[in-house]
């Protein structure tokens, strides 16, 4: 039985009707809605920012012509009406028809061999831009054949100020700019793949010319086979995908050669969430050229930033993840071949909320250790009184908490009120006052069943939003995650059980997984990084079962002032940092305002929380500091 | 209708008859020789350096590259150190080069920096180069043996007439170093084939990975950059048979049964089976594979192959010779560092070596098409 959540949608890319039945329209909605409303999506540069998984493809594929056409091809079906409704809201499709025409050029080889050639840095850079602009050209009137247009029922429609121009590019008939951009790209290549890079003198006219398309196209127009409808007016996108592959100054020339507000063509730059680099390249990312090379651009005004994973309004980030994740669980689910047909297609509903207390001889045994810390803290029976009835007016979800729960919260309650109240004791006073009030709050109810959970394995991780949250807002992951509850569920309905998986069944799972994928690891220096979580993980693990969990932190705070330097002054640690941030072993929080400090966490992803049993909520965190990781590093990982 | 192949026959040799082959070719005065190797912890470095200078002492030149990684672990440069010293002693006037591997942002330029660099060596009044690529990374050997043979066959006065390939063939050294892979799979330098082509965007796309142990992640990755430019991609993996181990192959379906059921999935009928010790085996069945597809897919796009071959060594110079060929393109992924099981690697060089495989590309073996002959073994 094939499990549906065990694919990526990408891997959905053979058949753009299977692409679209999976893609859920949530992040098209939350990420792009409001700025396609504010007609800041097209008409300046877009920079899309994201780890692997994340969903920055999938999104950019929507938009690609063929996927735009199959989906207003389908839009009657019921499952693809709210991901066109989506694309209407933000302006991809008008009329029933597309208002843009899409094309997706991957990074990832040739464009970064430019950088290696022995020229001065305008000529790279000018080759570079040519050759992007040429294969734009090519994919878009490809896109076009592939939907039955031929280039004679195109029309190239110019800027009006570039009119004079359209010769330099091939123009005005569209097959004469089909085939200028076939012979640039033909003489980038040759260039690209030259073993040894020609001398500059040598290099052809065709690369060399004056060949701006992307300064020249106002809209790509399709002239209808009858007369019955109006040419189809096409707002041309260029979507730059993976251009994190790009060397740091040639990222930087072309997103600031992009922003250009002359440009009338929609351009988009999706990259990888890399924000360590090794120094020459943080460098690069971190001098702000747009005034030199540039004058009058500013990033703010001129770029469009959409961050697809943890930044910016982090809350409301985690909510809009839930709500994607929860759409994209139902429209899988409704793939699964046993599932989707006894209509078992609400994620939700299949994983249970409920808790699971733990069993009567260990509530028996705890309540024992809550009455021997008592003795031993010397705390007054009226004094626990006032803490059991803060407890008992304490309300999780709008529900009194377990007694296992009660209890775990009361001995945090006790060790608080240790910590707190006058440590010489007097003659007069056997019952001291604390410094500050003691409240039975979320964070004691946190540690609380956190110290349950290492203790006696009570279930911690269950119900849908905690699967979400432990996703680090990844769509993959929260996939990964998910297949193994579904296979489970699978089961159970095969042997005519109910569907619902208990919250222990889930806690087990989700550990078990997160194990799992970490002990698969296979990303550049996941050694490292697995040593390095491990080291954060178990110090985090340290601090929360601290019986007055005054803490449960699930990450490790350096000073902002000390990371900047991270790459300069610890190399090593950089490098193995890119590459955890990358792979959502660590989410970096930058600017984290504490007191009268400015600090850089390093969040735990979502995996190594689960597989260290830690707290999925955001903000506690241990302060450390960088010397600690790197010399932590210099222990090479066996 | 058999094609005519460049490399068909072809002069190979392997174990004794290589090492034979090389003291009997070398012993003649008028052999002039430039022996460029890799220089590093690899102890396979000066196998063949050994052996050249036993018979053609005097006449022998080394360029040995030392490829460089960020942050490499200090026993391993204290081994290259000890070999190239080695080196030193048996080629005092030997050229030992650093090549840097990776760029400041990790993007593999290895292979562009040596062709760069050998371009600037003059090569007048050898007769003969070796290429020696039992330490040299693909990303480095691949667009080097490609430029010296592009060199050889432009000729001209005093410029090399023969290129040769050797590789030491000894699997237990491979398993005992481990590439920590990037994670930017891409075209080697020199091995584009056309990716990415405009004109190439309708044709039928074939990939054909090499299996071997533990190097899913790198054709995984490989696999998606290649499925997102060309989702209709079938795949064709390579699998060594015959092989020293009998069930070598049944092991590595299994370990790839993910992949080869899930991900790519390859239809039974699609496995290619190439001897674990002949490149020309290789060689041979992916030009013929190539033919068939040529002639199919002619008229709807063309036929693309791209060849992954992260196996042995020896293996892969059948794929190289191959891409030589017919211009296909290699996909690979370029080790940022290595993590040596070095009592493993001690434990082999204190073992029995392993097997030299020549491989003579081009010069007078091939003189014209009739007089070529084969003394295969």
């Amino acid at each position: 039985m094939e499990n549906p959540f065990l694919k990526r949608a990408s891997e959905y890319l053979r058949d753009d009707e299977a692409f679209l039945a999976v893609v859920s329209p949530e992040p098209v909605t939350f990420f792009l809605r409001g700025r396609g409303q504010a007609g800041t999506l097209y008409d300046r540069l877009l920079f899309m920012q994201g780890t692997p998984g994340s969903g920055k493809t999938t999104l950019a594929r929507l938009f690609e012509y063929p996927t735009l056409t199959a989906l207003l091809r389908n839009r009657s079906s019921s499952g693809y009406q709210s991901l066109a409704g989506a694309l209407v809201e933000c302006g991809g499709i008008v009329d029933d028809r597309p208002a843009v025409i899409g094309c997706r050029l991957t990074m990832e080889t040739d464009y970064r061999d430019f950088w290696e050639f022995p020229y001065n840095e305008t000529l790279k850079i000018g080759l570079l831009t040519t050759f992007v602009q040429a294969r734009a050209v090519l994919a878009w009137f490809r896109h076009l054949a592939s939907e039955g247009v031929s280039a004679s029922r195109i029309r190239i429609v110019p800027r009006s100020d570039a009119e004079t121009a359209v010769d330099a590019i091939g123009g005005p008939d569209a097959e004469g700019v089909l085939a200028r951009a076939r012979e640039v790209e033909a003489a980038a290549y040759e260039i690209v793949g030259a073993l040894i890079a020609p001398r500059e003198e040598d290099l052809s006219p065709a690369v060399t010319g004056a060949y701006r398309p992307f300064d020249v196209i106002d809209r790509i127009e399709v002239v209808p086979q009858n007369d019955a409808t109006s040419p189809l007016s096409l707002l041309p996108l260029v979507i730059l995908d993976d251009a994190n592959v790009l060397h740091p100054s040639q990222f930087r020339a072309l997103q600031h050669w992009l922003a250009r507000r002359e440009l009338r063509i929609a351009r988009w730059m999706i990259a990888r969430f890399d924000i360590l680099l090794p120094q020459e390249a943080l460098n690069a990312v971190t001098e702000d050229r747009a005034e030199a090379d540039f004058p009058g651009l500013t990033a703010g005004r001129d770029i469009e930033i959409v961050l697809l994973q943890s930044s910016g309004p982090r809350r409301e980030q985690r909510t809009a993840f839930r709500r994607m994740a929860k759409d994209m669980a139902g429209r899988y689910l409704q793939k699964h071949s046993l599932l989707g047909p006894r209509r078992l297609i609400v994620l939700s509903d299949l994983l249970s909320d409920q808790e699971e207390s733990i069993s009567p001889s260990a509530l028996r045994e705890y309540g024992e250790m809550v009455n021997a810390a008592q003795r031993r803290l010397r705390v007054t029976d009226s004094r626990r009184e006032e803490f059991e009835k803060e407890v008992d007016s304490f309300r999780s979800g709008g529900r009194a908490v377990p007694p296992d729960v009660r209890l775990a919260m009361l001995m945090v309650l006790l060790h608080r009120y240790d910590r707190r109240r006058k440590k010489v004791a007097t003659l007069f006073e056997t019952d001291p006052e604390p410094s500050r009030p003691i409240a039975a709050n979320s964070d004691v109810h946190e540690a609380a069943k956190l110290h349950l959970l290492h203790r006696y394995n009570r279930p911690f991780y269950f119900g849908i939003d905690d699967l979400c949250d432990s996703s680090s807002e990844n769509a993959e992951l929260f996939l990964q995650l998910s297949a193994v509850l579904v296979e489970t569920v699978a089961t159970q309905v095969i042997r005519s059980k109910g569907p619902q998986l208990s919250a222990g069944t889930q806690s087990r799972l989700l550990r078990q997984r997160a194990e799992w994928i970490i002990n698969k690891w296979s990303f550049p220096y996941f050694q490292e990084v697995r040593q390095l979580v491990t080291w954060i993980g178990k110090r985090c693990v340290e601090v929360t079962q601290e019986p007055n969990g005054w803490l449960t932190p699930n990450s490790y705070g350096i000073s902002q002032e000390e990371f900047e330097n991270l790459a300069k002054n610890y190399p090593d640690l950089a490098r193995v940092l890119q590459f955890a941030v990358a792979y959502n072993a660590i989410l970096l929080v930058p600017n984290y305002k504490q007191g009268s400090k400015i600090w850089c966490l390093l969040e735990l992803g979502g995996m190594v929380n689960l597989a260290h049993g830690l707290s999925l909520r955001r903000g506690g965190f241990l302060e450390g500091e960088a010397e600690a990781l790197a010399a932590l590093l210099e222990e090479r990982p066996s | 209708m058999s094609v005519a192949r460049r490399w068909d026959p072809c002069i190979y040799h392997r174990g004794v008859h290589a090492a034979g082959f090389i003291r009997e070719y070398l012993s003649h005065d008028d052999r002039r020789v430039m022996l460029v190797a890799g220089g590093g912890f690899d102890p396979r470095s000066t196998h063949i350096c050994e052996l050249m200078t036993e018979v053609a002492a005097g006449r022998l030149q080394g360029l040995f590259l030392r490829e460089e990684r960020p942050g490499p672990h200090p026993e391993l440069l204290r081994r290259a150190e000890a070999n190239c010293a080695l080196l030193r002693s048996w080629l005092p006037n030997a050229m030992i080069r650093h090549i840097q591997v990776l760029a400041t942002d990790n993007a593999a330029v290895g292979g562009r920096n040596a062709v760069s660099l050998v371009n600037g060596i003059s090569l007048q009044g050898f007769t003969d180069i070796f290429v020696d690529v039992s330490a040299l990374s693909l990303g480095v050997a691949f667009p080097l043996i490609r430029h010296l043979l592009e060199t050889v066959k432009r000729g001209g006065n005093g410029t090399p007439r023969n290129l040769h390939v050797v590789v030491m063939d000894e699997p237990p050294t491979d398993h005992a170093i481990r590439s920590i892979t990037g994670d930017l799979p891409a075209p080697i330098h020199g091995f584009r084939g056309g990716w990415g082509l405009h004109d190439k965007s309708r044709a039928a796309t074939l990939w054909m990975p090499q299996l071997s142990r533990g190097r899913q992640a790198i054709l995984r990755q490989i696999y998606q950059v290649i499925r997102n430019a060309q989702p209709d991609t079938v795949v064709c993996p390579i699998l060594p048979f015959p092989a020293a181990r009998p069930r070598l192959s049944d092991e590595l379906i299994e370990e790839y049964a993910v992949e080869l059921q899930e991900s790519w999935q390859v239809d039974a009928r699609d496995l290619v089976y190439a001897d674990e010790k002949s490149p020309v085996d290789l060689y041979r069945s992916i030009l013929r594979i190539d033919d068939a597809r040529r002639r199919v897919f002619s008229e709807v796009g063309g036929s693309q192959i791209v060849l992954s071959p992260v196996g042995s060594k020896a293996l892969s110079l059948g794929a190289l010779m191959a891409a030589l060929e017919q211009n296909f393109t290699v996909m690979y992924v370029e080790a940022i560092g290595y993590d040596v099981d070095f009592d493993r690697l001690d434990a082999r060089i204190s073992g029995p070596a392993g097997e030299f495989v020549h491989l003579w590309l081009h010069g007078e073996a091939y003189g014209t098409p009739h007089d070529s002959e084969g003394a295969g073994t």
